[in-house]
């Protein structure tokens, strides 16, 4: 019985040896690229992923009184190199013909990241929305207001859909990653804690 | 079936498996380089050119006077500084498009004001928290409530200003790293509050309005181009006659538009009118060119012309200089070739 690769179908081993090498060794490398990338995260209390599309039902929240649902972005994580996954906390976003409008978030409403200067980040959506661009910036945590704040670089996404970043020097930081969806479908801030040692 | 959320996964895999992921990934990295262009847009239908889009305050939830000032004002800012053909806003008490105040809202947990435009063209929604709304972020204070708005508060003017942005279709603005043009938007991803700079701005920024000039066009063929934008024009030149006698008057014709591209949205193909086109000669096969004339714009859409008696064989084309004030690149028409037959009676006499 021929073992199946992840993501190739019911291509097998055998038969992807017999096309080519090069293609073993290329499909090898996005196997593992989809192993260490962005698995399906779904987010807190969110229902079970559709199997395939471009990006999911939005997020609705019920609001008390007769008014419209809340239409909510995707939620976001950030793992770092150890395994810890922490859920962003969503500023302003527009998303799907809706929108929401917020300040800078400052450091102590977010939860905490301890991670090492220069460490590589991963960003994953915790659906299958995907990303048409990504832009982050850091500000001191002192900074209370986002006022004085400077570029990361951040790449991405890979064909897992993670957007990459290197952890900031030592120090108290708040991360924004300003997301956009593709297919026009909006954008979102979303924010994190870094302590960096 | 939901699944259990893990909060370690495989880190030791993931380290082995680091340096092939960063093989592949570079192989298909999209840049998230620092751009600056104009606004991305919301999404869903637009309304029509120039519509008159009413709105209403939402019963049980009716904005405080304060703010109710401040959001009527923020429509006007809308209406005067939109320098596009998009909707206009107005107050009418029957108007099927609500504007709230107070719980419950459309808006996220951490969001001041939000809106939902997916009923354009028809209507739609807009809230605001309530003063004193307990955020983890702190307490939401808007300006307007107070007689000495204090630091820290948010201008209601300027955030329904960026919300009814939001209606006509525009997405927060992509701003440098360093936020230093946040001039070039209302409509901003962080909402500022008093005093950082741009907290009370009241009319959108170019950006802003780039996005709209896309979406809804120019109000007029005359009208500027938003310097957020970047549009390649073409310019052609046409002429009354190729060869000509003496002193025969020819008539130079000119036409300047916005180039016909996909990107351009409603502006591609735009005739460009009442702009200063310049008509330019150099001797046949010269290669220095001398301004003779300014043609006069003519009464058709971005048409100018002029009529001049020539004297002597030449090659002519049209310039247009790229404006300092808007966002149209320069561009020079191929040139016409006039030959002008020589001089047989009434000639000039020259000095020996």
């Amino acid at each position: 019985m021929h073992e199946r690769l992840p993501g190739l179908g019911a291509m097998t081993r055998r038969s992807v040896a017999r096309r080519d090498p090069r293609i073993l060794g290329g499909a090898a490398l996005l196997a593992l690229a989809f192993v260490a990338g962005c698995a399906a995260i779904p987010a807190s209390g969110s229902a079970p992923l559709p199997p395939t599309g471009e990006g999911s039902p939005p997020r609705v929240e019920p609001t008390t009184r007769s008014t419209p649902a809340i239409v909510l972005p995707p939620g976001a994580t950030l793992e770092t190199p150890a395994g810890h996954r922490t859920e962003a906390a969503l500023g302003s976003y527009t998303y799907r013909g809706a929108g929401s409008d917020s300040p800078w978030l400052p450091a102590d409403t977010l939860d905490r990241v301890d991670v090492s200067a220069g460490a590589s980040l991963t960003i994953c959506l915790t659906d299958r929305t995907g990303i048409a661009s990504a832009r982050a910036v850091v500000a001191d945590a002192a900074d209370r207001a986002g006022e004085e704040t400077e570029g990361v670089a951040i790449s991405g996404p890979d064909p897992t859909g993670a957007l990459l970043l290197t952890a900031p020097p030592r120090g108290s930081w708040v991360l924004m990653v300003l997301v956009e969806y593709a297919g026009g479908s909006g954008s979102a801030a979303y924010y994190w804690r870094l302590e960096t040692s | 079936m939901s699944q259990p959320r893990s909060r370690r996964t495989h880190a030791p895999l993931r380290r082995a498996v680091a340096p092939l992921l960063a093989l592949v990934a570079t192989a298909f990295l999209v840049p998230a380089a620092e751009t600056h262009a104009p606004d991305p847009v919301v999404g869903g239908a637009l309304w029509t050119q120039n519509q008159l889009v009413e709105y209403a305050w939402r019963v049980g939830q009716v904005p405080p006077a304060w703010l109710q000032g401040a959001i009527v004002d923020a429509a006007a800012d809308s209406n005067a500084s939109r320098a596009a053909r998009a909707a206009r806003f107005a107050l009418d008490g029957s108007s099927q498009s609500l504007i709230a105040y107070g719980e419950p809202t459309g808006c996220s947990p951490n969001g001041i004001a939000c809106f939902n435009r997916a009923g354009a063209p028809d209507s739609f929604a807009m809230w605001f928290r309530r003063q004193g709304y307990v955020f983890d972020w702190g307490t939401l204070r808007w300006c307007q409530a107070y007689l000495d708005p204090p630091d820290g508060c948010f201008d209601a003017e300027n955030i329904a200003l960026d919300e009814f942005g939001h209606v006509e279709v525009l997405g927060h603005h992509g701003n440098y790293s360093d936020g230093s043009d946040f001039d070039d938007a209302v409509v901003q991803t962080v909402s500022r509050a008093k005093p950082r700079h741009g907290w009370d701005a009241h009319r959108y920024g170019r950006c802003d309005v780039a996005t709209l000039q896309l979406a809804y066009d120019v109000p007029t063929l005359a009208s500027p181009y938003s310097t957020c934008l970047d549009l390649v024009t073409g310019l052609s030149l046409a002429v009354s006659a190729t060869s000509v006698p003496y002193r025969a008057t020819v008539t130079f014709s000119s036409r300047l538009w916005v180039s016909n591209r996909d990107d351009y949205e409603r502006l591609a193909g735009n005739p460009v009118s009442e702009r200063l086109i310049r008509l330019q000669r150099r001797p046949i096969g010269g290669s220095t060119w001398t301004t003779v004339a300014t043609l006069d714009p003519d009464d058709s859409p971005g048409s100018y012309a002029e009529a001049l008696s020539l004297t002597a064989s030449g090659e002519y084309r049209a310039r247009f200089s790229k404006p300092p004030d808007e966002g149209l690149r320069g561009d020079d028409s191929a040139f016409v070739a006039i030959t002008v037959a020589p001089c047989t009676s009434g000639c000039p006499v020259w000095a020996p």
